[in-house]
């Protein structure tokens, strides 16, 4: 099935600039409905109130971490196959494990460009 | 009782007997240790209010980098819009997410110094109040430093 790139997509950082960064880029790959979140929390809120088709959510972040958020998004009874990238700047194997254990559909490290973006992107909803 | 509500304990207490020790109600020795614990903790004040003054420079560094950050995203906003420097500024956008990495890391160390600072607190101390900014010691705290136009009119 074909990408549609009218998507709404979650974006989730607690670092506005980062945030700010992460819409450019999706922008620059033609993905222009994006709602943003500043916390785990907050992204919980957006989601009661708009459908999602992806999240893309940093992990460090308080009081309620991405990780957290995976786990609830991965437990609700309305998202349980969303796909979920996280992006984030923690790099030992144990987060990669433990957000795999959790459900996460790719993970991408920080500082990232959008060629990877794009690349992880793709491997979650197919070419575009 | 927990080690910082018995160290707690201990300060009060021995501020509680220093009017005692003035008169002269404890012997050399006992004076020696009691002044000593107090001098002690006087040094634990000057510690306290360093460690406030770092965690305020650290606040401003993120606040500084976040506004560079911002204003290098415009520069790249407005580069992505011409056909002709689109790259450019897409590569300007990447770079700058150095800022979520190094506003990360000072997240860090402010928790860190928080978690000191709360032990001092714990332990009764309070920061000192001595200590006099020098001449030369680097940039100021937003709402307190001056702008090009108060200097301009200081200088007249």
């Amino acid at each position: 099935m074909a990408v549609s790139k009218d998507m709404p997509i979650l974006i989730v950082d607690d670092f506005k600039t980062m945030l700010r960064i992460t819409r450019q880029m999706l922008a620059q790959l033609g993905f222009m409905n994006v709602t943003e979140a500043t916390d785990g929390a907050d992204a919980i809120e957006k989601m009661g109130q708009k459908d999602f088709s992806l999240i893309i959510s940093d992990w460090n972040m308080e009081p309620m971490s991405g990780y957290e958020l995976l786990k609830h998004v991965r437990g609700a009874s309305k998202t349980p196959t969303i796909p979920f990238v996280m992006v984030t700047a923690e790099r030992k194997p144990e987060n990669v494990i433990a957000a795999k254990k959790a459900g996460v559909s790719n993970y991408i490290i920080k500082p990232f460009n959008a060629g990877t973006l794009k690349s992880k992107l793709m491997a979650v909803l197919g070419p575009f | 009782m927990n080690p910082q509500q018995s160290l707690n304990a201990l300060h009060s207490l021995l501020e509680s007997l220093l009017p005692q020790m003035e008169k002269g109600k404890f012997s050399n020795v006992q004076r020696h240790f009691m002044y000593a614990l107090l001098e002690q903790s006087k040094n634990y004040s000057q510690v306290l209010a360093e460690l406030e003054l770092s965690t305020r420079h650290l606040k401003e560094a993120l606040g500084e980098t976040e506004n560079a950050a911002n204003t290098l995203l415009s520069i790249a906003e407005d580069l992505q819009r011409d056909e002709r420097t689109e790259d450019v500024g897409l590569k300007i956008s990447e770079a700058c997410t150095f800022q979520d990495i190094v506003g990360q890391r000072l997240k860090q160390v402010q928790k860190t110094l928080h978690t000191y600072a709360d032990f001092l607190a714990l332990m009764g101390t309070t920061p000192s109040t001595t200590s006099v900014p020098t001449l030369s010691s680097g940039p100021g705290f937003t709402g307190e430093v001056i702008s090009q136009e108060d200097a301009d009119r200081l200088m007249g």
